[in-house]
């Protein structure tokens, strides 16, 4: 028998719309619908040209479809450019990525969730949230992905996504819920920890969405993540006027986020006046950082690790024929999953640690 | 006073021994140029260049007569001597050289003898065949803000009319920040730890 869900699963996670694939395979459009709502079996030549154009197994239209990822509780970052097909897109590669997982846990015991739903607003959300992961209150937060995976977050890399950044959702799973990120790849470290920092404010506190706007969550998900990265009590000491480029530059790789969200944390802690914030934001244009900041300042790309390690504890390492063969996903697939992942050996050459870096540099001066 | 530089060094040499005062004239603009132009608005002043850069020249002279540079980095400070000059132009003495802080875009001509001396290296040298092995004595930092863009430039002049024997970029301090030392957290875990559940009957490992 093969599974309708499979073929559309497949087939969003290419990109392709329902005319692309008939197209590809040489079929009317209306046959794909009927074939991914169960109501007609394709025919082997056309399973085989749906599996090559789709670059999945054959197999892989045959196993009835496993744990689901909810879209319907995936928050995507506002993004002008995503379109619905890239957010389906996305959600696909999610889907198979979290599925490994969920396939490593019956040999592997996950950690079990730890952090929860909170109702307070958005800065004393994210205090609390901090607490819970066992961070210090006021520093900043050297590995944030890796806390998060400690503490249970799924955190998936989805490859290839040019055009988006995350998005999260709490997937049922026997009988509790994982939290999950998912990330794509190729985005500079200090946007990559705003971005993760920002889901993780999503999952805590619009778990049940709130009757509010986009605008509105979006907004309290920036203010989370804002304290979270850059706690008031201490960044502000650091934002003291005169805030210039330099000194923002300087304060970056201690904190790990960009030079415009210092910028902006400045601005709403109000230790510089609109006039000031709309200064610094031209000479940031006007040296083209608003798109590219400085290359010396680079935060460290942090990657995702616990599905790595969980195939590591599963199968003596990484094992991709093994995962690719019950999961009737080809190697190559997996091999490109297990790619964005870190590896135990990359440890070792991990930059992430903010806090091991000393920026010498000069102190602010008085005038 | 035994010259540093000659007139053959590399700019880049040069501009590098200068860089604790170039990053500091730099942040010093940074700093400034806004607080200058809100108080000129609060005020309700039409612009005027003249109001805006003398002011700024206060801002920078009152920064390089400070003294002392980076009391986290000892190392990198750069003694440097500040003249009173007249017309509240900025003149100090760093590495050996002689340094005018000018406005603008471009060197402008000479407009008195001491100038046209500045302008010279104070030398004869460039006129004779040795003249590569001519101490460097002075240096011009031209800056300039048109366009929301703060420009600094390092120039060691040569003739009168403007001529220059060479002209180095300063860039700003934020891409010259140099990630040096690591602290060393290896006790830190960075493994997620996890346990292997036991083996069901069939499952092939």
């Amino acid at each position: 028998m093969i599974y309708g869900a499979r073929v559309r699963q497949a087939r969003e996670f290419n990109g392709f719309t329902q005319a692309k694939l008939a197209d590809l395979v040489k079929r009317d459009q209306s046959l794909i619908a009927y074939i991914e709502n169960n109501f007609k079996e394709p025919s082997d030549d056309l399973l085989d040209a749906i599996a090559e154009h789709t670059k999945f197994p054959v197999s892989f239209f045959a196993r009835p479809p496993d744990v689901e990822l909810p879209a319907g509780s995936l928050i995507f970052r506002a993004h002008a450019s995503l379109t619905r097909r890239e957010a389906t897109e996305a959600h696909r590669v999610a889907e198979v990525v979290f599925s490994i997982g969920i396939h490593l846990t019956n040999r592997v015991e996950a950690p079990k969730p730890s952090i929860q739903g909170r109702t307070e607003y958005s800065e004393e959300a994210a205090r609390k949230t901090r607490l819970s992961l066992g961070l210090p209150p006021n520093t900043p937060v050297p590995r944030l992905i890796r806390t998060l995976e400690k503490a249970g977050v799924w955190v998936l890399p989805l490859p290839n996504l040019e055009g988006r950044d995350a998005f999260c959702g709490w997937a049922p799973f026997d009988n509790y819920e994982i939290p999950v990120i998912s990330i794509s790849t190729g985005r500079p470290g200090d946007r990559l920890r705003f971005s993760v920092a920002h889901e993780l404010a999503h999952l805590v506190m619009h778990k049940n969405l709130p009757m509010k706007g986009v605008g509105e969550i979006e907004h309290d998900a920036d203010v989370f993540a804002s304290e979270f990265l850059m706690p008031r009590d201490e960044i502000y000491g650091d934002l003291l006027p005169p805030l210039t480029l330099t000194r923002v530059a300087r304060l970056k790789p201690k904190w790990g986020v960009s030079m415009q969200a210092l910028i902006v944390r400045a601005r709403s802690l109000d230790l510089i006046s609109q006039r000031q914030y709309r200064y610094l934001f031209q000479q940031l244009t006007a040296r083209g950082w608003r798109d590219a900041e400085p290359a010396n300042l680079d935060v460290a790309v942090e990657k995702p690790r616990l599905i790595a390690k969980m195939a590591e504890v599963a199968y003596g390492g990484t094992a991709t024929k093994k995962i690719a063969a019950a999961m009737h996903l080809s190697e190559v697939s997996v091999e490109s999953i297990f790619s964005h992942f870190a590896k135990k050996e990359d440890f070792a050459e991990e930059s992430i640690g903010l806090d091991r870096k000393i920026v010498k540099f000069p102190t602010k001066h008085s005038h | 006073m035994t010259a540093e530089f000659t007139v053959s060094s590399d700019k880049h040499e040069v501009r590098e021994r200068l860089r604790p005062i170039l990053v500091l004239i730099h942040e010093t603009l940074e700093a400034s140029i806004p607080i200058v132009l809100d108080s000129m608005s609060r005020q309700s002043l039409p612009f005027s260049p003249f109001l805006f850069s003398s002011n700024i020249r206060c801002h920078v002279k009152k920064a390089l007569k400070a003294g002392g540079y980076n009391p986290e980095d000892p190392d990198d400070e750069l003694p440097l001597v500040v003249n009173n000059i007249s017309n509240d132009g900025i003149d100090f003495n760093a590495a050996s050289l002689h340094i005018k802080m000018l406005k603008g875009l471009d060197l402008p001509k000479a407009s008195s003898g001491s100038r046209e001396a500045f302008y010279e290296q104070q030398s004869f040298a460039f006129a004779m065949d040795d003249y590569a092995e001519a101490p460097l004595r002075n240096v011009v930092v031209l800056w300039n803000f048109a366009d929301s863009k703060l420009t600094l430039q390092l120039i060691a002049p040569q003739k009168k009319n403007g001529l220059r024997l060479w002209t180095a970029e300063v860039p700003s301090p934020a891409e010259w920040i140099e990630v040096r030392d690591r602290l060393d957290s290896t006790d830190e875990d960075l493994e997620v730890p996890l346990k292997r559940k036991a083996a069901k009957s069939g499952e092939d490992d």
